[in-house]
């Protein structure tokens, strides 16, 4: 294939001029151009394609596809040849092509085989997905900031935790959070699920997780602190979304777990066996002025505790077999997380007292 | 899941039957914001024939009953029975929600 420029004449143009096709085709809103399958020359550009690539009609005829591409002559080859070996079926592919300035964009080409006039021609439908590619980067480092404003896992003398944490797609709309306050023996936790997995639940959790370690420095009961955070994030929840949380204080002088729920109404507690803890409350982003329960469940050496979020507690096996331990459920987590099954975000916040 | 749209007088009486999981959240959602922007406040959800919700099917309700308040509309949620009364038992939304039998 030569995919250098020369002056020809255009012979679709010319088979097409009674049949109006190629009328058709300009009128067209997306990008289109067609090329003769023997030796890569560009027949035609559409309106759209033209203003696309920035070249005017009468360049049409010099212009092969090595103009428009910026891939190497090798690669065009064998992509032509796979969109002709598609046959009718044709194909999706993408590639990066340029523009008569020499700007190159990526860009999603649809392509398939046809015969026009008995010539051999690929037909492209050409998608310029710079803005989109600009999205999804953008969202892939939101990602990983996300990721990694998550707490590590933690192991002291008195406890270790360990978590799961599998975003469905790119942003999540979950996260968690803990901080062990080591001078009073106390591990504080927090468990969020936002409505949703785009960037306004990603600012939302954001918000949240703020609000979480302000928390912190109330003197207030674990209720009270959640009553507090769900008066505070109204106003980011006014048009239309919820979150579901859990906030827990682990007293290891006290040997207690006090604990308040808003929407994550139950967690896994491994003691003798396993019992899932029910603790009903509203949503958070509701009603401002919803007061939360206080819970209080007494611990000892030995124990554990699950926090999920619904993409795994939906999926819990029921019911649970009662020889699962605290590993035994980080396995299934981590497993039922890992296993690209689930429809939804999926978290899960363990902590194992020593 | 199955979803019926009914006239009552002024009520949009929606039937839903089935469990409700998250792709028919979506298509609900969607059929509640049409009759929402064609004009009408005043709706009634049955969910007699519903054995489950999950948290996005829950999400649409509240998203609704949201948007229906800030225009002063009125959404009621009947026959709730079975799973889905402890679920919203569990999570307080039978207080947030006018529930009628």
């Amino acid at each position: 294939m030569n995919t250098t420029n020369a002056l020809r004449l255009n012979p679709i143009e010319d088979m097409c001029n009674h049949c109006q096709r190629l009328d058709l085709l300009d009128m067209l809103n997306d990008p289109l151009f067609l090329l003769d399958v023997k030796d890569g020359k560009v027949l035609f550009l559409n309106q759209r394609a033209l203003s696309l690539y920035r070249y005017t009609k009468t360049e049409v005829e010099r212009l092969s596809i090595g103009d428009l591409s910026h891939e190497s002559e090798e690669t065009l080859r064998d992509r032509i040849q796979m969109v002709v070996g598609q046959g009718k079926r044709g194909c999706v592919l993408s590639a990066v092509h340029k523009k008569k300035n020499g700007i190159v964009f990526k860009v999603e080409i649809s392509a398939r085989f046809l015969k026009l006039h008995g010539l051999p021609v690929l037909v492209a439908m050409i998608r310029d997905v710079t803005e989109d590619s600009r999205v999804r980067e953008e969202i892939a480092t939101a990602a990983k900031v996300q990721r990694r404003l998550l707490p590590k896992d933690q192991e002291t003398e008195l406890f270790l935790t360990r978590s799961v944490y599998q975003p469905l797609a790119g942003l999540s709309g979950d996260v968690f959070d803990v901080q062990y306050d080591s001078a009073q023996g106390v591990l504080n936790g927090f468990l969020v699920d936002v409505m949703g997995h785009g960037l306004a639940a990603s600012s939302q959790l954001g918000v949240l997780r703020y609000l979480f370690r302000q928390s912190l420095e109330l003197a207030a009961s674990i209720n009270q602190r959640l009553m507090w955070i769900n008066r505070e994030v109204a106003p980011f929840f006014s048009g239309s979304g919820f979150a579901a949380a859990l906030l827990f204080r682990l007293d290891f002088e006290r040997r207690e777990l006090a604990y308040a729920a808003a929407g994550i109404n139950q967690f896994l507690v491994f003691s003798n066996g396993v019992n899932e803890q029910i603790a009903p409350g509203l949503f958070l982003g509701i009603n401002p002025d919803e007061s939360y329960d206080l819970h209080i469940l007494p611990v000892r050496a030995g124990d554990g505790f699950f926090f999920l979020t619904d993409g795994l507690s939906e999926c819990l096996p029921s019911p649970l077999d009662p020889d699962w331990d605290f590993w035994r459920m980080l396995e299934w987590c981590e497993k039922s997380a890992g296993a690209g099954t689930l429809g939804d975000d999926a978290t899960a916040l363990g902590v194992l007292l020593k | 899941m199955k979803i019926q749209l009914k006239e009552s007088g002024k009520k949009q009486v929606v039937e839903l039957s089935g469990g409700m999981y998250v792709e028919d959240a979506a298509v609900l959602r969607e059929e509640l914001i049409k009759l929402i922007e064609a004009g009408h406040r005043d709706f009634v959800i049955r969910l007699d024939q519903v054995d489950y919700i999950d948290s996005s099917g829950l999400g649409v309700l509240v998203t609704i009953l949201k948007r229906i308040r800030e225009l002063d509309g009125k959404l009621v949620i009947g026959g709730v029975k079975g799973v889905v009364k402890t679920l919203f038992e569990l999570t307080r939304l039978n207080r947030v929600f006018d529930l009628e039998d």
